[in-house]
């Protein structure tokens, strides 16, 4: 008995908690990691995979055509507003750079530049595509028909933003949105800058090509959850177990 | 270990679980939010309501010592409002009776919810967390047609 008592030394119970601590820390980072952007972040769990609504769209041709339309190919959105000064200028931007590397737009997929500010019109539109030289086929800057179709297709990306009442600027999260050929949300990337690799990857998973880290994402939260709740009852058992033993050992000294 | 003491401990555990459960099903299945905290914005200083559409508002609250601003808001039945709501002093509460809005106004950040009013009706928003000499009299309210 007194053998394996000390076999049972502090160190191994200390160690045992800092597994399960460990444990812990890794499911509060990947079940409450948010990556970096301003304003309110969209809930992915509630919209990747859905379909997005049928909504009406224009061009900066005032041309009205239906989202559904570009059925067929993935289509990249990337929500900006026209009067903005500092993220969506560099998003378009860093846009112009990746996007030539990926393929060509309009052939291999659709890049839309969508304005969510409902004040916005057809000339700000026209401006914003002339400003940054887009070529308005493949790559289109458009707005919504109207606002219903505009806070629809914002609701079902879950994209929301805080107005700046002076300035008439907006806070907003910085993304672009991969969906797929079938006009299912498939990825978001987060951030102003955007790297050809991630945007491969994002658009390669948009077109059905899953990984093995792609096909294990969707199970990440359960399984942090279920490593939590087992490294936590481990902990517990071996603690009573060790606090019995001490209280044994005591109860044995006192008694010879 | 005594046998029962090993009860309780099966007993706490198997509570804990439960519950856990619980949080995991109103996150997941009943797609309950919590409420967001921008911090790396300046809040704004005037209270507002924006309507960017029809049944599409807005609304700037500035909690101060012992009002919020805006004061009464009035907004059509099925309204989905963003709620934004900042401190120009020190912290203040902000629950919407009736409703799950529960929000905290800290100085420096700007509390977010969202909700959609679908009954007409009177919604009171009080101040939950003492602000002071006249906190049992900040309240306003949002009206609903």
């Amino acid at each position: 008995m007194k053998r394996r008592l000390q076999r049972l030394n502090e160190g191994s119970v200390v160690r045992h908690l800092l597994g399960g601590l460990i444990a812990l820390l890794f499911f509060i980072f990947t079940a409450f990691s948010q990556e970096g952007s301003t304003g309110i972040p969209p809930n992915e769990s509630k919209t990747l995979g859905q379909k997005l609504p049928n909504v009406r769209l224009i061009d900066t041709q005032g041309r009205e055509f239906h989202l559904y339309d570009l059925e067929g190919k993935p289509v990249i959105l990337s929500p900006i507003y026209t009067n903005c000064t500092s993220a969506c200028p560099i998003i378009t931007d860093s846009l112009k750079k990746v996007i030539p590397k990926l393929g060509i737009p309009g052939k291999d997929f659709w890049v839309l530049s969508l304005t969510f500010d409902p004040t916005d019109g057809l000339t700000n539109i026209k401006d914003f595509q002339k400003k940054h030289g887009i070529d308005g086929y493949g790559w289109k800057v458009v707005m919504a028909k109207n606002k219903k179709d505009l806070f629809e297709l914002l609701d079902a990306i879950d994209f929301r933003f805080m107005s700046v009442p002076e300035s008439k600027d907006f806070v907003h999260p910085n993304l672009i949105v991969f969906i797929s050929p079938d006009m299912k949300i498939k990825r978001y990337l987060y951030g102003v800058v955007f790297k050809e690799e991630d945007m491969e990857k994002a658009l390669g998973y948009a077109l059905g090509k899953e990984s093995f880290i792609d096909k294990l994402y969707r199970w990440f939260f359960f399984i942090g959850l279920i490593g939590t709740a087992g490294s936590g009852l481990f902990m517990v058992i071996k603690l009573s177990k060790y606090l019995a033993r001490k209280e044994e050992l005591r109860a044995s000294k006192t008694q010879p | 270990m005594d046998k029962a003491e090993r009860t309780a401990l099966i007993l706490a555990i198997g509570f804990l679980g439960f519950f856990a459960g619980l949080l995991v099903y109103a996150a997941k299945a009943l797609n309950i939010d919590v409420p967001t905290c921008i911090t790396d914005v300046k809040p704004f200083t005037e209270g507002k309501v924006i309507q960017h559409a029809q049944n599409r508002y807005e609304i700037h609250y500035v909690a101060k010592m012992w009002y919020f601003e805006p004061a009464d808001v009035e907004i059509p039945a099925g309204s989905v409002v963003d709620i934004y709501l900042t401190s120009a002093d020190v912290v203040h509460g902000f629950q919407i009776d009736g409703t799950n809005v529960n929000l905290m106004a800290i100085p420096g950040t700007v509390a977010y919810a969202r909700y959609k009013f679908e009954k007409p009706g009177v919604y009171h928003i009080v101040c939950h967390e003492y602000c002071g000499i006249g906190h049992q009299d900040m309240s306003t309210k949002i009206i609903v047609k």
